[in-house]
């Protein structure tokens, strides 16, 4: 086993150095047209927006500020200006059926024409329809109805009143109603004086009045007859003038659409409501001259009259503006912006609407094109989800309120008619939500076939660091902001591998790099620079570092105060620092920890106290019982491990989570068993497997900071360091100041790949391997552990035979 | 134009000016025979505004028929519904309820368009002949208006209208758009009261927004043009049509006005007029309010 070496500064950092980027600034490069580093995703997009198949629409995942919202929008609105127009979509009365308004699909610009147009025609119907029937032509053949009626009538009536007359009767008008009666001089015959007739002549005067009477009721009772024929005469008067007056206005407009079906069938309905209902036309302005037919809404807008409100187009989807295919990005995405809606007015405490109140949802306005929403919006509004599914599956946009979608009422509304539905769907959101769909929501997997799941990292190789440079420059000059110079960008590219915790590749969430270069050109601005620098980005760096430090400083005070207890000098039995990595919102620090190991007779379990008290997480719970075989399988194959240990993480009051600490744990547990101090001076980070094997963890770099901090302020010795994994030598990207106590020899980092590497390098005693008979070395740890387990076994082995009574005299 | 021409122009004109000056000092106080209408009766309103503007009082008047009240005691006396034509009984002290409860109406709205209008009313009932009753108040006042508006059972037009407006409601029958309102008609003859009665057209054509329709009453062609050119001198600007009448026949006037479905009919009150066949003629037969001036 070769010891364990600590490693050179250089290992430490991996420079970008700015004379391998071939620029002097930023401005001198041309535009990053291409997404950065996400080649798998933008195929996936590509592939899924193009893909005319059911279903095939897009999940957009990955973390956020990766760039995916907006390579989408601009992508896909390169893409949909070269492709055909949206369709216009319009509402019409649906004059058969009133709460069942007809959609009407027209050419893009089409659908506002035709409002247009059908406006203007009812405009010119309400000065022609009035007109006709002004006309001395109607009003004369409407008076010569009305005048024979009068004469039909009149002419039974005076005839009774007549005959009435020269029979001493007269017809009189009482307050409800007419009645006969005898009269003489003018004045009708009071009761006595009747009764003075002689009965003769009072008979014969009832007998006529009674005659009177029946000829009286049959007239008045063929009245309504009479009258409803002239009626019907008048309306049929009314019907030849309206036609007559609107005829020749439909005309061109009917000429005009005749390619679309929908839109004939619909003018020809339309002029036949307005010949049989030519009131609406008439007193325009005046709201009581204009009740209309049954269905009319009673509210109207300023300047809009009863014949606009029933015969008026609501043009729902107007794509007259746009060049291309639509894309829509719904921000707001509930049940009612998805799907659309039918709105009401109140009127008289009731709430009214028609046809004209419909308004349309994001669906509508994509059809056609592309709606790109956020997942995690359209999950948290309620029905919303399910609504845009509902659409998708059917393929049609149904506008229904959620009462009626859930039969919550069971109030008579409108329905308007479905309209066909083509769009592309790009969901964008995290990965735990497209993996929680995936299987929890089994039509997920059916709507959303592909998936485009954007990386965190790339690979940092000459090429990629040419193109976060392009990246770098293009944002600058969008964003106005001061080009970088080449150390501004080298620093940059390095900042982006520390942030990816990996030196040999770059961080995809670009988004943060962005903000760094937006900060760095404020200090540049304030430094009067005409390219922002490395020092720029520095400063940025660290004022980013610096307003996040609070717990990191203040965590550090107390170790500096002793109130939490980390040595980094000496030498302690059963004794280590441990590492941990904190996150606090997006930052990210180390700090070390003291774990402790005691130990016992038992019966060969470790005690994991972080777990016991459930402050330990599975996973660290998981590291203990990987260390506990280790020991036994290594140390005591062929005999009871009977010990006991405990292991603690000291003065941890949250949760313990991971197993980066479980070599630490370890090396704890056999230095209580050796009884072999371990120095102080070293922290520790490092799983280990069942065979002693060290594996890598993750937040090195904050790890070894957060241990040399202390170090530093306590003053280095030269002795001190961090052993860490050797898989995580790659990930190093060290804080400049370690980098230069390494390069002064003031401070260590020493990768181990064994368990027995760690050892050697704490305790400075040799670990030792087994011979040949299986021994290992005299006055080896591995030795010194093994004997100390035979003790261990050989104590409870007499123990036990006491217990059963072996030895008693 | 000649001197003489011009010369009579300007007296023409301030004939016209003495008309509507007289209209405003001797109008003080209007009677409206009522029937029961309702305060929103657009001719009561129209008679309340013409009465603020003259600074005149109104008095209603409502007439209790004593041939009514006879009719009810006669033991086969029948009433039919003009509605339904079904007929019943008159039950004794009918009339007389059914009458009481009409001129209650009636001078509950004479109130309400007095006071909506600020003009002083007062409202009495008269028991008698109507015809009587009516020629009595017409002697006795500045301006009467006959403003009823359903007139007989027997009257054609007005059982035209009505059936026709109980089909609407029913929705059996539906409403044609009706011609506009015709103009308020104005008789316009050699007496002194011509201007008087064509100044009251004129303020209540105004208040109703409607044209003017002046009858020129004269005998021969030359009376008539003189007639017509004191006429137009008293309108001035405003814009009249002229109709000629040979002589003041009821009969041909009634049935002129009919015929352009005038929104009110303004009449000099002279001898012709002020008898009872005559009055009762106008009351009953029009089929819009009569304006009697004296």
């Amino acid at each position: 086993m070769e010891p364990a070496k600590p490693l050179a500064a250089d290992a430490l950092y991996r420079r970008c150095d700015p004379d391998e980027l071939s620029f002097e600034t930023t401005a001198e490069l041309e535009d990053l047209t291409e997404m950065l580093g996400q080649d798998r995703a933008v195929e996936a997009i590509r592939f899924g927006a193009s893909a005319d198949l059911d279903g095939f629409n897009l999940f957009v995942l990955g973390p956020s500020g990766t760039g995916k919202h907006s390579f989408i929008r601009q992508y896909l609105t390169t893409k949909a200006a070269a492709e055909p127009q949206g369709s216009d979509w319009c509402y019409v009365n649906n004059l058969d059926q009133p709460n069942a308004p007809k959609a009407i699909r027209l050419p893009a610009g089409k659908g506002c024409e035709l409002r247009d147009d059908l406006a203007r025609v009812l405009a010119e119907a309400h000065a022609a329809v009035p007109a006709s029937f002004e006309s001395e032509d109607y009003r004369t053949r409407r008076q010569a109805i009305e005048e024979e009626f009068r004469e039909e009538q009149g002419g039974v009536l005076e005839r009774i009143q007549g005959e009435a007359r020269a029979r001493g009767i007269a017809l009189i008008r009482t307050p409800a109603g007419v009645a006969f009666a005898p009269v003489r001089d003018g004045e009708v015959l009071g009761a006595d004086e009747f009764q003075k007739l002689p009965e003769e002549e009072r008979k014969r005067i009832q007998g006529e009045i009674e005659e009177l009477e029946r000829r009286l009721q049959k007239a008045m009772r063929a009245m309504p007859r009479r009258v409803r024929r002239a009626r019907e005469r008048i309306q049929e008067l009314d019907r030849e003038f309206v036609m007559f007056a609107v005829g020749s206005l439909f005309d061109d407009v009917l000429r005009k659409y005749q390619e679309f079906s929908e839109v004939v069938e619909h003018l020809k309905r339309v002029q036949g409501d307005i010949i049989v209902n030519p009131e609406l036309f008439v007193g325009a302005g005046e709201p009581q001259a204009q009740a209309g037919p049954e269905a009319q809404l009673p509210v109207r807008l300023p300047g809009e009259t009863a014949a606009h409100r029933r015969y008026g187009v609501n043009v729902i989807v107007d794509n007259c503006q746009r060049d291309g295919a639509p894309v829509i990005f719904e921000d707001h995405p509930t049940y009612q912006n998805l799907v659309g809606q039918v709105e009401h007015v109140a009127h008289m405490g009731a709430l009214l609407t028609d046809f004209s109140l419909i308004k349309a949802g994001a669906l509508h306005r994509a059809n056609d094109g592309y709606l790109v929403l956020d997942a995690r919006k359209v999950l948290l509004n309620p029905f919303a989800w399910e609504g845009l599914k509902q659409a998708l599956k059917s393929r049609r946009i149904r506008i229904e309120s959620l009462g009626q979608a859930f039969s919550l009422v069971s109030t008579v509304s409108l329905e308007p008619e479905p309209i066909p539905l083509k769009v592309k769907v790009v969901l964008l959101g995290d990965r735990m939500l497209y993996y929680l769909l995936q299987a929890y929501d089994p039509e997920f997997a059916e709507l959303f076939k592909v998936a485009a799941d954007f990386d965190d990292q790339m690979a940092r190789n000459a090429e990629n660091q040419m193109r976060f440079a392009k990246l770098l420059g293009t944002l600058a000059r969008r964003e106005s902001l001061k080009p970088l110079d080449r150390a501004a960008v080298a620093r940059v590219i390095e900042h982006s591998a520390r942030l990816a915790g990996d030196s040999e590749r770059l961080s995809a969430r670009v988004r943060a790099s962005v903000d760094l270069v937006r900060e760095a050109h404020f200090w540049a601005r304030n430094g009067g620079k005409e390219a922002i620098g490395a020092a720029d980005i520095e400063c940025a760096i660290e004022a980013q570092i610096r307003r996040a430090s609070r717990v990191r400083e203040r965590l550090r005070e107390e170790v500096l105060r002793e109130t939490l207890l980390i040595d980094t000098d000496g030498a302690k039995v059963g004794q280590i620092n441990g590492l941990a990595v904190y996150q606090v919102g997006d930052y990210a620090f180390g700090r070390p920890s003291r774990i402790t190991a005691r130990l016992r007779l038992g019966t060969g379990r470790v005690l994991d106290i972080e777990r016991e008290v459930e402050l330990g997480g599975p996973i660290h719970s998981k590291g203990v019982m990987i260390l506990s075989s280790f020991l036994a399988s290594r140390y005591a194959a062929d005999k009871p491990l009977s010990l006991s240990a405990s292991l603690v993480f000291e003065q941890s009051y949250s949760g313990v989570e991971g197993d980066s600490a479980s070599s630490a744990e370890l090396y704890a547990l056999i230095s209580a068993l050796a009884e072999a101090p371990i120095d102080q001076s070293f922290a520790v980070t490092g799983s280990v497997n069942q065979f002693g094997e060290v594996q890598a963890i993750g937040g090195v770099n904050e790890k070894i900071e957060g241990f040399f901090e202390i170090c530093e302020a306590r003053g280095l010795t030269g002795r001190q360091g961090a052993l860490i994994p050797f898989a995580n030598a790659k990930h190093l990207m060290l804080e400049r100041k370690v980098v230069d106590a390494v390069k002064a020899g003031r401070f260590r980092v020493i990768p181990v790949k064994t368990i027995d590497q760690g050892i050697e390098v704490l305790t400075g005693i040799p670990a030792g391997e087994r011979d040949a008979n299986g021994a290992f070395p005299p006055g080896s740890l591995n030795q010194r552990v093994e004997a100390r387990l035979v003790e261990f076994a050989e104590k409870r082995r007499a123990f036990g035979a006491a217990g059963r009574g072996e030895n008693r005299p | 134009m000649s001197a003489a021409d011009e010369d009579e122009r300007r007296k023409l004109a301030a004939a016209g000016e003495e008309g509507r000056a007289d209209v405003e000092g001797a109008i003080r106080r209007i009677v409206i025979v009522l029937e029961g209408e309702g305060a929103e009766d657009p001719t009561l309103r129209a008679l309340a505004e013409l009465a603020a503007s003259l600074q005149s009082e109104l008095a209603g008047l409502f007439v209790e028929d004593v041939n009514l009240l006879r009719l009810a005691d006669l033991p086969f006396a029948r009433q039919f519904s003009r509605l339904t034509s079904g007929g019943r009984r008159l039950a004794p002290g009918e009339v007389q309820r059914e009458m009481k409860v009409k001129a209650m109406a009636a001078q509950r709205a004479l109130a309400q368009v007095a006071e909506r209008a600020g003009v002083s009313w007062s409202f009495r009932v008269a028991r008698g002949l109507v015809a009587a009753e009516l020629l009595a108040a017409a002697m006795e006042a500045d301006l009467m208006a006959l403003c009823a508006r359903e007139r007989a059972g027997t009257h054609r037009h007005e059982i035209f209208e009505f059936v026709a407006r109980v089909g609407e409601r029913r929705g059996a029958v539906r409403r044609a758009p009706a011609p506009p309102g015709g103009p308020v008609a104005v008789t316009f003859g050699a007496g002194a009261g011509a201007e008087r009665a064509l100044a009251l057209a004129i303020r209540l054509g105004e208040s109703l927004g409607r044209g003017l329709a002046v009858y020129v009453v004269a005998v021969g062609d030359e009376a008539a043009a003189k007639l017509q050119a004191r006429a137009a001198a008293a309108l001035g600007e405003r814009p009249a049509e002229f109709r000629r009448l040979k002589r003041l026949d009821l009969d041909q006037l009634l049935k002129a006005v009919r015929a352009e479905r005038a929104s009110a009919l303004v009449l000099e009150a002279g001898e012709r007029v002020l008898e009872a066949q005559a009055i009762e003629a106008l009351h009953e037969r029009p089929g819009c309010p009569v304006l009697l001036v004296r």
